[in-house]
C-alpha cells in the first residue's frame, strides 16, 4: 500500500470505481444502438450523446486515478472548462466568419423586379387584375 | 415509364398581389420544360379577395391546372399542405412561399437534381452550393439566422446548409409520410421534416436558391418567436 497524498482516494475504492463507469457507459451505447421500440427510436439521440458523454466522463475520471504530478492532475482537472471554451470560441468564429461572407445577391431583387414586370404586362393583357 | 406530374402546394393568406405573378412565373418555368403540372392553391379564406383572382387565372389557365382549394379560415400551414396533399395528381410535389420570397425559375433546377440523383427529397439552400444566397437581411437579421443555425447543425445533424427553407421537391408518398410523422409548427416544421427525413433514411439532396426577403418589414423576429425556436429545438433534440 502507499502512502498516497491528500487527493487520493483508498486504493480498493477506485478498483470499484474503474469497473463500474465503464459497464454503465458500455450498457448506455449499447442501448443507444438499439432502438428497436418506438419509443426507444424516438429518443436515439438523447442516447448517443449520453452514451458518448458517458464515455468521455468515464477516461476522464480513469486519469484522475493514475498516477500524476500535481501539474498533470490540474490540467486534467481543468479539461472540461477549457474544453467548453474552446467549443464556444470556435462556435463564435464560425458564426462570425457566416455572418462576414453571407451570401448575398444583390442583383436578385433587380431581376426579380423585372420579372414582375414582365408578368404584370402579360397579366393585364389577358384581364388578370393584379393590383398594387 | 409512366409519365411525372409536379403539383405545387401554395397555401395562401392575403396573398392578392403576388398570387397572379407567382402563378404566371411558375406556369412559365414549367411549360419550358414541357412536363406535366398542376398549381393548388389552398387560401385560408383570404379577406383581400385573393380567391376572386385565382379564379381568374383558373378561367385563363384551365381548372385542371390551376386548383383552388379553400378553406374556412387560418388554420397553420402543416394542415394546408395535408389538405392540399388530399387534392393532388402528380407524383411530386413542391412546396414553396406565394410571396415572391421563392422565385419559381429555380424549379427546373430542382426537377433536374431529383432526376439525376433519383432523391426522395430536394431541398433549396440559400447558403450553399455558391449561387445561393439571401437579398434584404440586415446585420440583426444574419446574426439570428446564422446563430440559429449553428445551435440547429449542432444538436440535430442534419447533413443539409439550410434547415429553415421552405423551397423544396419532394416525392409524394414520402411528403405524405412525412407530414404524418411531423408536429411542430413555424420555422420548426421545416426543421422537423428535414430531420425526420433524415432519419427516415430518405435520400436527400440541395439546390442553391436565391431568396428575396420581402416580408421582413412585417414580421419581426421578436422574443417570442425565438423561444419558440429554442422550444422546438429541443423538442426535436429530444425525440428524433
Amino acid at each position: 500500500m502507499n502512502g498516497g497524498s491528500a487527493g487520493r482516494i483508498s486504493p480498493h475504492l477506485k478498483q470499484e470505481q474503474f469497473l463500474f463507469v465503464p459497464y454503465v457507459t458500455w450498457k448506455v451505447l449499447v442501448r443507444s444502438s438499439d432502438c428497436t421500440s418506438p419509443q426507444g427510436a424516438r429518443m436515439r439521440r438523447v442516447w448517443t450523446w449520453l452514451g458518448w458523454g458517458s464515455a468521455i466522463a468515464a477516461l476522464w475520471v480513469a486519469a484522475l486515478q493514475a498516477d500524476l504530478s500535481e501539474a498533470q492532475r490540474g490540467v486534467i482537472q481543468a479539461l472540461p472548462i477549457w474544453a467548453l471554451v474552446v467549443f464556444g470560441c470556435y462556435s463564435l468564429s464560425v458564426v462570425g466568419y457566416e455572418i462576414m461572407f453571407f451570401p448575398a445577391c444583390p442583383d436578385e431583387a433587380e431581376k426579380l423586379q423585372k420579372d414582375i414586370r414582365v408578368a404584370t404586362a402579360y397579366l393585364n393583357k389577358h384581364g388578370i387584375s393584379v393590383s398594387k | 415509364m409512366a409519365k411525372n406530374k409536379y403539383s405545387v402546394l401554395l397555401p395562401t393568406y392575403n396573398e392578392r398581389q403576388n398570387i397572379a405573378i407567382v402563378t404566371y412565373l411558375i406556369v412559365e418555368a414549367f411549360c419550358r420544360l414541357n412536363v406535366d403540372f398542376e398549381v393548388v392553391i389552398i387560401d385560408d379564406n383570404s379577406p383581400d379577395g385573393t380567391q376572386e383572382v385565382v379564379k381568374q387565372l383558373q378561367a385563363h389557365y384551365g381548372a385542371d391546372k390551376i386548383l383552388l382549394r379553400p378553406r374556412a379560415g387560418k388554420l397553420g400551414l402543416g394542415s394546408a399542405y395535408v389538405h392540399g396533399l388530399k387534392h393532388t395528381t402528380g407524383n411530386f410535389v413542391f412546396l414553396m412561399d406565394a410571396d415572391l420570397s421563392h422565385h419559381p425559375k429555380y424549379i427546373p433546377d430542382f426537377i433536374q437534381k431529383q432526376q439525376e440523383t433519383g432523391a426522395d427529397v430536394v431541398t433549396g439552400t440559400r447558403y450553399g452550393g455558391g449561387k445561393g444566397g439571401v437579398h434584404g437581411w440586415d446585420l440583426r437579421r444574419k446574426l439570428t439566422s446564422r446563430g440559429a443555425n449553428f445551435l440547429a447543425m449542432t444538436l440535430l445533424n442534419p447533413q443539409v446548409s439550410d434547415l429553415t427553407g421552405s423551397f423544396r421537391l419532394y416525392k409524394k408518398p414520402v411528403l405524405e409520410k412525412l407530414m404524418s410523422m411531423v408536429v411542430s409548427k413555424g420555422y420548426v416544421f421545416q426543421m422537423e421534416i428535414i430531420v425526420r427525413a433524415r432519419r427516415a433514411g430518405f435520400h436527400i439532396e440541395e439546390v442553391p436558391i436565391t431568396f428575396v426577403d420581402r416580408v421582413y418589414g412585417i414580421s419581426k423576429l421578436g422574443g417570442s418567436e425565438i423561444a419558440q425556436y429554442l422550444k422546438g429545438l429541443l423538442f426535436l433534440f429530444f425525440t428524433t
